[in-house]
């Protein structure tokens, strides 16, 4: 006899066909600006600066800012988020202590 | 919410369910009971709420915890269906916006949700408050708990790598939900120190580092007693040491015991506790920490060069645990009160009416 099982949540292979950039009518230029998120903790900035500035030498990148988190343990707030997209070509974000 | 709908799906055998969840992952890492439709409605229908009803939604991730899928987690972590007051009230507590579930669910800290079942309702659906009440053997204690867990990772991805990226977790995770014993009179159940009526039932959540077990069975003193719990909080390898954290101290029935006939309030006690608990630069310097002034981690030291761990309405002072020798556990939670605080919300049962708003009832912010 078949079982009737409640699936308790979507399947995965659904969500995966479903991603798609967000902004996919933005166009970064050839050297975007980068936006980088510091996470808050200690030494994030110096860490985020360094690589900020060896992606500018390096011509990777026309040039980076960083956006420290008030907190650690909570998201970026929606005004974070929104000045990231309004400044930013590329956002990076990561976990790390 | 991209998760509202329920969709039910046919197997042949529950060989195939097992795989197919294990392969999703919709499982803890352990085998979980097929969730049926039969004992999903069945789960429903032991809880006060609508099974369309979202009892919250995880910030910035657009997931929402339906109630049909905490019934669904409850199945799979083979829960008998009057335990679900108790996971609704868990997910209720979680929720709460102090408690800062994103945060707890993604942080390296890997913390667990213990959960505290204080008030007769516990008793009426067989947990453990006694001996090994943080060990395996009582259906109730540790399927609750892993229902949390389960339905944390099934429908809010809080999975290992994922939305957690907890470096280590530890036990707790898999279930960390525990009842109280009845403390020592004069002295005041977790439910009745937070404001809620003796006859209520409530749970109070806390995310958790690893419980610390506490010895102490040399000195019938209260004050030797004390000095040692303190000692266990104050370990500076602890992420809150110094920064201004909670605690949960869940004495034994010998230190419940020697304690309340010390005449020594809980109030009492956490104060000293508070007091003896501080560290300081150079506690922290030998254990090869820096207090780093202009950091964002350690609080400043006051003017007798002393760092706060905890302050009193921070420190939970509960019962449980068996009899034998002398044993209590402190609890560390993961992080500062700046960053999360334990919430408590009333177990409420089928046909039951909300309970008001208590205005003093639960922790006190840290401002």
């Amino acid at each position: 006899m078949a079982l009737d099982i409640v699936l308790p949540a979507a399947r995965r292979r659904n969500e995966t066909s479903a991603i798609k950039p967000m902004h996919s009518w933005r166009r970064p230029p050839s050297h975007p600006v980068l936006g980088l998120i510091d996470n808050a903790k200690t030494g994030a900035d110096r860490m985020l600066g360094a690589i900020g500035k060896e992606l500018v030498d390096r011509k990777v990148i026309a040039s980076y800012f960083v956006i420290r988190k008030e907190s650690s343990s909570h998201s970026i707030t929606s005004e974070t988020r929104s000045e990231l997209l309004a400044r930013a070509h590329v956002i990076v974000s990561g976990v790390g202590d | 919410m991209s998760n509202s709908v329920r969709e039910v799906e046919q197997f042949e055998t529950y060989t195939d369910v097992l795989e197919a969840f294990f392969a999703e992952p919709w499982s803890d890492g352990l085998p979980v009971v097929p969730p049926t439709v039969a004992l999903v409605d069945e789960m429903i229908a032991a809880g006060a709420l609508a099974p369309g009803e979202a009892i919250g939604t995880l910030p910035g991730r657009q997931l929402s915890l339906h109630v049909w899928q905490a019934a669904a987690a409850a199945v799979m972590a083979g829960c008998r269906a009057d335990y679900f007051p108790v996971i609704l009230a868990t997910w209720q507590a979680m929720f709460d916006p102090r408690f800062n579930l994103h945060g707890v669910f993604s942080s390296t800290g890997g913390a667990a949700i213990a959960a505290i079942v204080s008030g007769p309702y516990s008793d009426i659906i067989g947990m453990n408050s006694g001996t090994g009440v943080f060990s395996p053997g009582n259906r109730a204690n540790s399927t609750i708990g892993r229902a949390i867990r389960i339905g944390a990772m099934t429908s809010l991805q809080a999975i290992p790598g994922e939305l957690d990226y907890g470096s280590f977790g530890h036990g707790g995770k898999y279930s960390f939900h525990f009842a109280e014993s009845a403390p020592p009179k004069p002295w005041l159940a977790v439910r009745e120190q937070l404001g809620y009526p003796g006859a209520s039932t409530t749970v109070t959540v806390m995310p958790a580092e690893a419980p610390r077990q506490i010895m102490h069975r040399y000195s019938p003193s209260a004050q030797d007693l004390v000095k040692t719990i303190a000692a266990a909080m104050r370990d500076p390898s602890t992420n809150g040491v110094g920064s201004g954290t909670t605690f949960l101290v869940v004495l034994g029935p010998e230190h419940a015991g020697i304690l309340a006939a010390s005449g020594i309030s809980q109030r009492q006690l956490s104060e000293a506790l508070s007091e003896m608990s501080k560290t300081s630069v150079s506690e922290l310097a030998a254990a090869g920490l820096r207090h780093d002034a202009a950091g964002a981690h350690y609080s400043p030291p006051d003017e007798a060069g002393r760092i706060l761990t905890a302050r009193p309405e921070h420190i939970l002072i509960t019962t449980a645990g068996g009899h034998g020798a002398g044993w209590s556990t402190v609890v560390p939670c993961w992080t500062w009160t700046r960053s999360t605080l334990p919430c408590t919300r009333p177990v409420r049962l089928p046909g039951e009416l909300p309970s008001p708003p208590l205005s003093r009832a639960g922790f006190p912010d840290f401002a």
